[in-house]
């Protein structure tokens, strides 16, 4: 019965998770059907591979994890038909010109589909999910080293990108990083 | 710049939070001799604070069926297969059976006990509505629990989702402890689930209540909440037959 309980536990615990599983892929993706039906795939697997769980203080990685090999199942089933990476952002999602902010959140979000799908996963786990990088490297199933160097390279382009995507004009995203500390 | 220039992976760690105090004040101390490191990872800490608020929910699509309109099939029936599988590997694990058992017992209608993997085949019917039959001919206290814990996450789940799921849950023979009155073991539990979840229906059987009422002697009373259907066997035949997904508990 503790067992049970434990797992019931657990299968709240994912539920719970779906947040923040969207969020991040919807980072990775930058596709809302897309996005929702690799949390609900990673759901589904999570909640019937619960009992193979070895560490319950693990579960989000693990969940984490799920939905990245989930992921990566479908860049492969797609590699021949789409490049994930020259998918353009959706219109709907690009709230472009109608505030500061909303413009912001549309450059960031191109910036973020330029980077390659290896540097923007690592980003969003660690700036969305806040998870530590033992935590990434277990996710993604890489050394704790490459994580730290895809991450160094990430944010390097990422900078570089929003710097350039207003060439000749002061991009707001660098005026709010410049003007932020000064 | 100077030798001592900490690398951009350990700047990145250092905004990151990854050190330790000590390895933190270390680097600490490099960044604040260098104003232009310092505003190396002031950029840094910019740059993470405007990804976490180009992704914060509010700026997300609520729903990516709604984004793109077309419904998949897949998708709807993820969560409620997760909830039955769940529900099943319950009712085998946790209320004493197991295949075998499941195997062996005599059909109430036409299909077998549903099992574990009954969840996937359910997951992969297309056009299959969201409907449990969740027959209970024998249960004790502590598994009716299980049982109402499990009816609960799989209405959680679907509700998550955004499914309209239906159960409906038959008492009859010896199992009609659950839902008399003057036995239930969780009445108010009962209670409560039915007024949260309006797709939940708890029936019980006309012909048990008559049997126990002449065996007894006396009016049994069946719990408020609860429904009598005058047989437990025809429903569950009944509602199979209308394409309801079948789970022997």
């Amino acid at each position: 019965m503790a067992t049970w309980l434990a797992q019931r536990r657990l299968r709240q615990q994912v539920c719970d998770m779906r947040p923040q599983l969207y969020r991040t892929a919807y980072a990775w993706c930058h596709d809302a059907a897309l996005a929702d039906d690799l949390v609900q795939e990673a759901m589904m697997k999570a909640l019937t591979r619960l009992k193979t769980l070895q560490d319950e203080a693990a579960l989000k990685a693990w969940v984490f994890r799920i939905m990245t090999n989930c992921y990566r199942d479908w860049g492969r089933r797609q590699k021949d038909t789409v490049d994930v990476d020259s998918l353009e952002l959706p219109c709907d999602d690009c709230p472009e010109s109608q505030t500061e902010r909303n413009r912001i959140v549309a450059e960031v979000r191109r910036a973020m589909m330029q980077l390659s799908e290896d540097h923007r996963q690592v980003v969003s786990l660690v700036d969305l999910e806040g998870f530590a990088y033992s935590e990434v490297s277990e996710v993604l199933d890489v050394p704790i080293g490459t994580v730290m160097s895809r991450l160094s390279r990430a944010r390097a382009h990422l900078r570089k990108l929003l710097l350039e995507q207003r060439p000749g004009k002061p991009s707001p995203v660098l005026t709010l990083v410049t003007t932020a500390h000064e | 710049m100077s030798d001592l220039r900490p690398s951009d992976e350990i700047l990145n760690a250092f905004v990151d939070g990854q050190f330790s105090p000590e390895d933190r004040l270390v680097t600490l101390k490099s960044i604040a001799g260098d104003e232009g490191l310092s505003r190396e990872v002031c950029d840094m800490v910019q740059l993470k604070e405007l990804v976490a608020m180009a992704y914060r929910p509010e700026f997300l699509p609520e729903t990516g069926r709604e984004h793109h309109g077309a419904p998949d099939s897949r998708g709807p029936w993820w969560a409620v297969a997760a909830g039955v599988a769940v529900l099943a590997l319950g009712a085998m694990v946790f209320l004493g059976l197991d295949r075998d058992r499941i195997a062996g017992d005599p059909p109430i209608a036409a299909g077998d006990a549903v099992t574990a993997d009954a969840g996937h085949d359910l997951a992969a019917a297309p056009g299959h509505d969201q409907r449990v039959l969740l027959h209970v001919t024998e249960i004790d206290s502590a598994s009716a629990k299980v049982l109402l814990d499990d009816v609960e996450f799989m209405f959680e789940t679907a509700l998550l989702n955004g499914q309209d799921l239906q159960v409906q849950m038959v008492v009859h023979g010896i199992a009609m402890d659950l839902v008399r009155a003057d036995l239930a073991p969780f009445p108010e539990r009962m209670r409560t689930l039915v007024s949260t979840y309006p797709g939940l229906r708890i029936t019980a059987c006309g012909q048990s209540l008559a049997r126990h009422a002449r065996e007894e002697g006396r009016v049994i009373e069946l719990l408020p909440w609860v429904q009598e259907v005058e047989s437990g066997v025809h429903e569950a035949a009944r509602r199979q037959a209308e394409g309801w997904t079948y789970i022997r508990v």
